[in-house]
């Protein structure tokens, strides 16, 4: 009899290669691949603060915050996992905009794509000025399961709450 | 392996755990930081974990740095109360890590996560500390007041900010 786990194997064989999935490389192929992906959405809003006090905060929280490796262990009384999760935040200052990019790696995952230096992009919020005292915020985030990180990143952005997102409660 | 000689086994597999798990909470480095020196530190502390089926505990450990930029643990203050006061030793650079640990029941699923920095208290001067963790976000805001009552905050510094004395 042929066991359920080599099954499993030569059917991930079989198609994986047919469902090849490409995820993006870099920040701007994030973005233009958010709009279509089931798992991602994209958010947009307006804050009465300058770019560059958001630029501040960012450059202030997202190193404190969100460069960061959480352990996770599961147990159960039959299973028993454990695993790091390591964020990487990266912010890019210009004059008129600021960009905050999140990239995710998980340790002992078997990837079946190519994740970037980094980890694989998790969210990125633009904030553009619209005028002097006015910001706009894009965010491109997962749709789901990650509300207290933007939660987290919109408060940073309007100034409201400067909190860093508990991630173990991702 | 029958199914009787299967739970025995299971049974005395849990039982070892829990013999490593008792002994290794005795040599855990868990003891109360003495807080004997003048209260110069005032930790203002609000939690919320956002559920009646979850909790959040607040504390704070309490690390000297020597020269070498190597740190000694002295202890752990339990931020229990709305307001605690911790004494640290001023000149002297100390490393503290608010840590905010929760549990939920309904889950069984345990989180604990922190906030680090570097602080040398200066002999004269008062900090309070607003330490807190609110629908899981948590911050750490450090203000320092000088002798003549002027207020300033200060940023949150990593261990890596230390510079070692030759």
């Amino acid at each position: 009899m042929i066991p359920s786990y080599a099954i499993v194997i030569v059917l991930a064989a079989i198609l994986l290669p047919g469902c090849a999935i490409n995820h993006p490389q870099t920040a701007e192929e994030f973005r233009q691949a958010v709009p279509g992906a089931f798992s991602g959405k994209v958010e947009t809003f307006e804050t009465p603060r300058a770019v560059k006090d958001i630029a501040k905060t960012f450059q202030k929280k997202a190193p404190e915050c969100l460069d960061i490796a959480i352990e996770t262990t599961s147990q159960t009384t039959d299973s028993y996992s454990h695993y790091t999760t390591t964020y990487k935040p990266t912010v890019v200052v210009s004059a008129s905009k600021v960009e905050l990019h999140l990239q995710r790696h998980i340790d002992n995952v078997v990837n079946i794509s190519q994740e970037p230096p980094g980890g694989y992009f998790l969210l990125v919020a633009d904030a553009y000025t619209v005028d002097n005292k006015t910001t706009r915020v894009d965010l491109y985030r997962p749709a789901l399961g990650f509300d207290v990180l933007v939660k987290a990143i919109k408060g940073w952005s309007t100034g409201d709450n400067l909190g860093c997102p508990d991630l173990t409660k991702i | 392996m029958n199914t009787r000689d299967y739970n025995r086994a299971r049974r005395l597999l849990i039982a070892g755990y829990a013999f490593i798990i008792f002994l290794a909470s005795g040599c855990a480095q868990v003891r109360p930081y003495p807080n004997t020196l003048a209260k110069n530190l005032h930790v203002h502390t609000t939690t919320d974990s956002g559920s009646m089926f979850s909790s959040v505990h607040a504390s704070v450990e309490v690390y000297e740095v020597d020269a070498a930029c190597k740190t000694h643990y002295r202890g752990v203050v339990a931020l229990d109360a709305p307001t605690v006061d911790i004494g640290l030793a001023p000149g002297r650079q100390s490393f503290l890590v608010f840590g905010f640990a929760s549990s939920s029941w309904l889950g069984n699923s345990n989180g604990a996560i922190s906030q680090a920095t570097l602080l040398t208290p200066r002999s004269v001067d008062i900090y309070d500390i607003d330490v807190s963790y609110i629908d899981e976000l948590y911050n750490v805001v450090i203000h320092e007041t000088d002798r003549n009552g002027r207020k300033r905050e200060i940023d949150t510094q990593r261990l890596s900010a230390c510079q070692a004395k030759k």
